[in-house]
């Protein structure tokens, strides 16, 4: 589920323009000096149940395509 | 005190969970195992396959479109856990007309990794006004 909500997120963002402080932001190559594309990248983390007193996390991503934002 | 084990049957349950419930879990517990990974897989290559396909129609010109999904796909694959996105995964793009960014046109990205058995696809339509 954590990783629908981050890559949920990501698409959201990625329409809205509406980023977070913790997004980053990854440049797209292209050939096109006009076409300025980024990768939005969102990242979730969450905590698995304790079984036998260890803690274990979860990291998961979300990307989505954003154009003209430099 | 003479103690009969043939006919005693006290701890018969957990001889007969084990014989009989082990050999049934393991399995289940691969495939329950191996669905997850397939699964896991399908989902990121179709982020990525819709993804890289928005890339694909916002570009000007073919030669823009195709060098800009290839770059989605292989660093977008890492960004989501693929650690060879350009090896392993398959891209196939196909376009209803040609050129592929034409009026109306409908592009198809299909992104598949065939050690796994994976295969996805995402279609997108190139604007009226390209």
């Amino acid at each position: 589920m954590e990783k629908v909500a981050t890559q949920d997120r990501a698409s959201k963002q990625a329409l809205s323009g509406d980023f977070g402080e913790s997004e980053l932001f990854l440049p797209i190559y292209s050939p096109d000096p006009n076409q300025n594309l980024d990768l939005v990248v969102t990242t979730g983390k969450s905590e698995l149940p304790t079984i036998f007193g260890q803690n274990r996390k979860v990291e998961v991503r979300g990307i989505a395509i954003i154009e003209n934002q430099r | 005190m003479k103690i009969n084990l043939w006919h005693d049957q006290r701890g018969s349950a957990s001889v007969e969970f084990v014989l009989l419930a082990i050999p049934l879990f393991i399995p289940l517990f691969l495939y329950m195992n191996a669905f997850s990974e397939v699964s896991d897989d399908q989902e990121r290559l179709r982020t990525l396959a819709r993804e890289s396909v928005r890339a694909f129609v916002n570009s000007a010109n073919d030669e823009t479109a195709f060098e800009v999904a290839r770059s989605v796909v292989s660093e977008g694959g890492q960004i989501l856990g693929f650690e060879n996105s350009d090896s392993e995964i398959q891209t196939d793009i196909s376009c209803s007309t040609r050129p592929c960014i034409s009026p109306d046109s409908r592009v198809v990205i299909t992104l598949s990794i065939p050690a796994r058995k994976v295969r996805v696809s995402a279609i997108e339509y190139v604007t009226p006004w390209a």
